[in-house]
């Protein structure tokens, strides 16, 4: 597979120039033609604004310091204007699919508001798009609900129409900020479902922002983990879920309440809380919530390192130590 | 479950306006010191019947017992506190103006437990500790706090009163993970501390099934299931809660393949 979207070193920061804070800091990850790839972190990791770089849809008073955002284009990666990639290239939806849509359109003129003004689609032909995408989203009477208004769609029917708009200029690249976090776990399961569908019948790459670590194993081929505004580990899911290779990765997925958490014991919740941009230890970000800190770690400088033994790469100093044999998540209590 | 309960609720039917009833003949028991989990989408009615329950609504029918004596609707002085909630949003369950010290304090002396300004403000930093804070939060403002602090501050305060039973409505869902675990521990761990009697409202049935004592499932109004938690996961009897429980993500569970595919959307 190559390269269809590389993100380097993006550094993104709030406040004043002399003493600006960086709620994202030298972030970077590829995305394959036809991947589906994660950037999984909680509240305040930056994860959603390193999303909104890629569209260049920052929110006001974030200003990207550094890095660079490619796109391929005729088999070369180069880096895009966001109108242009905005108009073809790259989709996007979001959390809350009633912000999102317009509330003064009918959903079939919703649909293909974007290309009718993009390419001059005559009224016939934005129609008859419209009934096609939204039968590809699975909207279950598409005549029906092209003519009705958002507010009269349910939440999941929502999440589909503004799958349908993100469609509607043939993307290569679906971006998707914790599209399904606002629905019920039944319909949640319905979009994601559809999402991998239209993957793979399209062959479209999706990057799926998340807090939550079920909708990445569900869904994602690769995934970051993303950290107080870094990237702490990367690499595939099956080896990240079953052998992670940083202590909050491991962290994540032990508090993690599942149908087969022990319910004599207490879940094991990682100490303390993620720091906040203006509050960010020196050294590894991590280390004052570890049980494995050094030391060393308050004068480590983050680098995403291959790790020995396993195809991920992680940023804990540590990882030797904490590996263990295959499989063997206990072996990263100390 | 021999005792009789603490809490019992018969046949709550909550209509709105339009369409059917949120809540359509309800009833359910809870004994002293236990958890029962109520498990359900949103819109399933849960919450409704917690407001019931919590004398923050009036049922069109039903009756909600509390050791034995039905609580009359709206409750009076006597009874307001004995039922306390615990809701989603501890951000705006706050008064963003008030420190916690004056959120806490202020309670405890118009409810008198406790005599003066100073007493409440010991049995503050108590209540704190007890939610695993501690004084060092006393005069911050809900901005000042982590959603975790703010959720925790929002459990001191519902227990600031000592009520018998207390209601945890979507306490735990608009936190993160790490965090999650941490309160959902504190909120075991009160339980058996302090003899809680608590009514645990998710849409999550995994969180739901590691805290409760006994698991009902909510439907379009109606509760569906009900049983030990296991049982309702590894044996799911209505055809609502398998669709629930297989909707479920697991960590060790499959990806997305292409069987799956083919399931109608």
């Amino acid at each position: 597979m190559t390269t269809l979207l590389r993100i380097s070193d993006l550094v993104l920061e709030t406040g004043s120039a002399e003493a600006p804070l960086r709620p994202v800091s030298h972030v970077g990850f590829e995305v394959s033609h036809g991947e589906a790839f994660g950037l999984v972190g909680e509240s305040g990791s930056g994860k959603s604004l390193t999303l909104r770089a890629v569209t260049g849809l920052l929110p006001e008073g974030v200003r990207q310091a550094g890095g660079t955002l490619e796109l391929e284009r005729d088999g070369v990666l180069r880096p895009y204007r966001f109108a242009e990639a905005r108009g073809r290239g790259i989709g996007m939806i979001f959390q809350e699919p009633m912000t999102a849509l317009n509330p003064t359109m009918r959903v079939g003129d919703l649909v293909t508001a974007g290309p009718r003004a993009r390419y001059g689609w005559s009224r016939g032909t934005a129609r008859s798009r419209a009934l096609d995408l939204l039968a590809e989203v699975g909207m279950p009477d598409p005549k029906a609900q092209a003519r009705m208004w958002p507010h009269q769609l349910s939440g999941g029917l929502r999440q589909r129409v503004m799958i349908a708009m993100a469609l509607a200029t043939e993307p290569s690249v679906l971006l998707c900020d914790e599209p399904t976090t606002a629905l019920d776990v039944a319909v949640q399961d319905q979009i994601l479902r559809l999402l991998h569908r239209i993957r793979v019948e399209r062959g479209l790459a999706i990057v799926f922002v998340t807090h939550d670590l079920g909708v990445v194993r569900r869904l994602c081929d690769r995934v970051a983990v993303m950290y107080a505004g870094q990237v702490v580990e990367t690499g595939r899911v099956d080896d990240v879920f079953t052998r992670p290779t940083h202590p909050y990765s491991a962290g994540l997925l032990r508090s993690m309440p599942t149908p087969d958490t022990p319910r004599d014991r207490p879940l094991a919740a990682i100490p303390g809380g993620q720091p906040g941009a203006g509050e960010r230890p020196e050294g590894c970000r991590f280390a004052p919530r570890c049980a494995h800190a050094l030391p060393a770690c308050a004068g480590l400088e983050h680098a995403l390192a291959p790790v020995l033994g396993s195809p991920s790469r992680s940023a804990c100093l540590r990882v030797a130590d904490l590996g263990g044999p295959p499989l063997d998540r206990k072996a990263l209590i100390v | 479950m021999s005792a009789a309960p603490l809490l019992q609720v018969d046949d709550i039917v909550v209509n709105y306006r339009s369409g059917p009833s949120a809540v359509d003949h309800v009833s359910l028991a809870i004994p002293r010191g236990r958890t029962l989990g109520l498990v359900g989408q949103s819109g399933c009615g849960k919450s409704s019947l917690a407001r019931v329950i919590a004398g923050l609504a009036v049922p069109a029918s039903g009756t909600v017992r509390l050791g034995g004596a039905v609580l009359p609707t709206p409750r009076g002085r006597a009874d307001a506190t004995r039922i306390q909630m615990v809701f989603q949003d501890p951000g705006s369950a706050l008064n963003p103006m008030h420190t916690v010290r004056r959120t806490l304090t202020e309670l405890l002396l118009v409810h008198r437990r406790a005599p003066d300004r100073r007493a409440a403000t010991d049995r503050a930093v108590e209540l704190l500790e007890l939610v695993g804070l501690g004084a060092n939060v006393l005069d911050a403002r809900p901005r000042g706090l982590s959603g975790g602090q703010r959720q925790r501050v929002g459990i001191a305060r519902a227990l600031a009163v000592e009520p018998e039973v207390l209601i945890a409505d979507e306490a735990v869902s608009a936190l993160d993970v790490s965090v999650q675990a941490a309160v959902l521990n504190t909120l075991r761990d009160l339980g058996s501390r302090l003899d809680l009697t608590m009514l645990f409202i998710s849409h999550d049935l995994a969180v739901t099934r590691y805290v409760a004592d006994e698991l009902a499932v909510m439907h379009r109004g109606e509760i569906v299931e009900r049983g030990l938690p296991d049982d309702v996961l590894r044996n799911p009897q209505h055809e609502y809660t398998r669709s629930l429980v297989a909707a479920t993500p697991r960590m060790d569970g499959p990806a997305l393949s292409a069987a799956e595919e083919a399931r109608p959307l």
